[in-house]
C-alpha cells in the first residue's frame, strides 16, 4: 500500500476502510509518512476512526466514534 | 376503545383526536411521522395497523401521506389481509394524491402464494403519482421460476417514477413480473438499483437486453451477471453518470458487438465495479472526459497478481478529470495466493507514476482487516523520507 501511495505523484488524501477494530495508529503513522504531498490520511477500522491532517496543530491521530 | 368508538370520537372532537390518535395507532403498528413538519410519513408494521387505515376516510385530521413504508406481515393469511387493506386505502385517490415515495417490503412469506394479490395490486403502480418505488423483502429461498418470462411486460409504466429499487425476488415472480417489466421499460427512471435477487445469468441477460432506459443516470446492479450482456446494457444507456456493479460478473467468449472505435458512456462520472468490468468499460470509454472517481475490485494489491490492473492504470492517464481511485479487496485469500515480496516489483515503472491527476487513493476490505503485508512495505526504498522536514 505504501508502494502504491508513493507511486501516485500528486496524491493528497488516503483513506483505508476495513472491518474490525483495535489500534491502528501505527498504520496511520506509516501511511502519512509515506509521501510528503499528503494532506489527509484516515483509517476507518470498524467503529474506530483515526485521522491525520497536515494542517492539524498536533499531528497525532485522534479517535472518534463517528466517521466523517 | 374500538374502531367504531374511535370513528364516533373522530367526528365529534378533532382536538381530542389529535392528542389520542397517534399513540393509539402506534400501539396498533401504524406510525405517523413528520406530521408537525408539514409532510406525513406512514409506517405500517403489523396487520392491525393495516386495518386502521380505514380511519383515514372518517377522521378529518388525517392528511394524505407523502411517504409510505409498508411491511407486509409474515404468514400467508396475514399477508393477504394486509394487502387487501392496503389496496382498499390506495385505490382512493383522496388518500394518495400526495404519495411520492412508496416502500413495499415482504417479510418472509412465499410470494408465489400471493400471486393473486399481486395481480390485483399491479394497476396501482401505474396510477399512483410515485417518484420513488422500493420493492424489498426478506427471502428465505429463491422464488424466481426458471421459466419466468422477462421479455415484453405490460405496455404501460408510471409517468412519474424516477427511482426504482428492487431487492427481493417477488418483483420477478408471476404475479408481478409483467408489471415490473412494464415499469422498467416505460417509466422515466433515472435511478435504478437491483440487488439481492436470484436471477440466473440467462435471466440477467434477458432482462438487461430488454431495457433501453433513455432517462437512466445512476445504476447499481448486483448479481450473477454475464459480462457481455452487462457491457451491452451500459453501452445502450448513454445518459449513465454513476455506475455500481457488484457480484460475480461472468465472462465468456462473446464480446459486445459495437465497434471499439465508437465512444460509450460520454457522461460517466463515477464507476465502481470488478476489475474485469472496469477494464472493459475503460477500454471503450476513452471519450468519458468527465470520469472523476473509479472504484475497482481487485483480488490482490501486488502488481504481479493483477497484470490487468496495470493495463487499466495505463489507460487511466487519458482521463484527465480522474481525481479518486479506490481499490476494494475481497476477504484475504491468504491460502490461495502465496505472499509476494513487494520489493520483487519495479515500482518506478508502475503506470501510476504518470497519473498526476489522481489526488485521492482509497483502500477497503469488506470483511476483516487489511493484512499488514498488504499495507506496509517496510523494505521498499523510500527516497521521500530523505526529503521530509526534520
Amino acid at each position: 500500500m505504501c508502494a502504491y501511495i508513493q507511486s501516485f505523484p500528486m496524491l493528497e488524501t488516503v483513506h483505508v476502510v476495513e472491518e474490525g477494530d483495535g489500534p491502528r495508529a501505527e498504520l496511520l503513522d506509516t501511511l502519512h509518512k509515506a509521501k510528503p504531498t499528503l494532506r489527509t490520511v484516515a483509517v476507518f477500522s470498524g467503529s474506530l476512526y483515526l485521522k491525520w491532517t497536515a494542517d492539524a496543530r498536533e499531528q497525532q491521530p485522534f479517535m472518534d466514534d463517528d466517521h466523517e | 376503545m374500538n374502531d367504531q368508538n374511535l370513528r364516533v370520537l373522530a367526528t365529534t372532537s378533532q382536538s381530542i383526536c389529535r392528542l389520542l390518535l397517534p399513540e393509539y395507532l402506534r400501539r396498533r403498528d401504524l406510525v405517523l411521522k413528520d406530521t408537525c413538519a408539514g409532510g406525513l410519513t406512514v409506517q405500517l408494521l403489523g396487520l392491525s395497523g393495516y386495518a386502521s387505515l380505514g380511519l383515514w376516510s372518517v377522521s378529518p385530521i388525517f392528511r394524505p401521506p407523502e411517504e409510505m413504508y409498508c411491511s407486509i406481515p409474515c404468514g400467508v393469511q396475514e399477508a393477504r389481509a394486509a394487502m387487501e387493506f392496503l389496496m382498499y386505502f390506495l385505490l382512493q385517490p383522496s388518500n394518495t394524491r400526495n404519495l411520492r415515495d412508496f416502500h413495499f417490503s415482504l417479510q418472509g412469506t412465499n410470494p408465489l402464494l400471493l400471486t393473486s394479490k399481486f395481480i390485483k395490486m399491479r394497476r396501482l403502480f401505474y396510477v399512483l403519482p410515485l417518484t420513488r418505488l422500493n420493492l424489498s423483502g426478506y427471502d428465505f429461498a429463491d422464488y424466481i421460476p426458471p421459466s419466468i418470462i422477462l421479455r415484453n411486460g405490460l405496455s404501460c409504466g408510471s409517468c412519474t417514477l424516477t427511482s426504482l429499487v428492487i431487492s427481493s425476488d417477488y418483483a420477478f415472480t408471476p404475479g408481478l413480473v409483467q408489471t415490473t417489466m412494464g415499469i422498467l421499460r416505460h417509466s422515466p427512471i433515472k435511478n435504478l438499483m437491483v440487488y439481492m435477487v436470484s436471477l440466473n445469468p440467462s435471466q440477467w441477460s434477458t432482462l438487461l437486453g430488454e431495457l433501453n432506459m433513455a432517462f437512466l443516470e445512476d445504476v447499481d446492479l448486483e448479481g450473477d451477471i454475464p459480462r457481455p450482456a452487462l457491457i451491452r446494457f451500459l453501452i445502450k444507456n448513454k445518459g449513465l453518470r454513476n455506475i455500481i456493479i457488484r457480484g460475480n460478473v461472468r465472462s465468456d467468449r462473446l464480446q459486445p458487438s459495437r465497434s471499439r472505435s465508437q465512444p460509450i458512456l460520454p457522461n460517466l462520472l463515477t464507476l465502481r465495479a470488478p476489475l474485469e468490468v472496469c477494464c472493459a468499460i475503460i477500454e471503450q470509454a476513452s471519450h468519458s472526459p468527465r470520469l472523476y472517481e473509479l472504484q475497482v475490485e481487485v483480488s490482490r494489491l501486488h502488481p504481479h497478481h493483477e497484470p490487468s490492473f496495470l493495463r487499466l492504470v495505463e489507460k487511466l492517464q487519458h482521463f484527465r478529470k480522474l481525481d479518486h481511485l479506490g481499490l476494494h479487496l475481497p476477504p484475504s485469500p491468504a491460502s490461495a495466493i502465496p505472499p509476494t515480496d513487494p520489493n520483487d516489483y519495479d515500482w518506478n515503472a508502475h503506470p501510476a507514476r504518470v497519473l498526476r491527476q489522481v489526488r485521492t487513493l482509497s483502500f477497503s476490505q469488506r470483511r476483516g482487516r487489511l493484512s499488514y503485508g498488504d499495507i506496509v512495505c517496510p523494505h521498499i526504498p523510500s527516497p521521500i523520507f530523505i526529503t521530509l522536514p526534520k
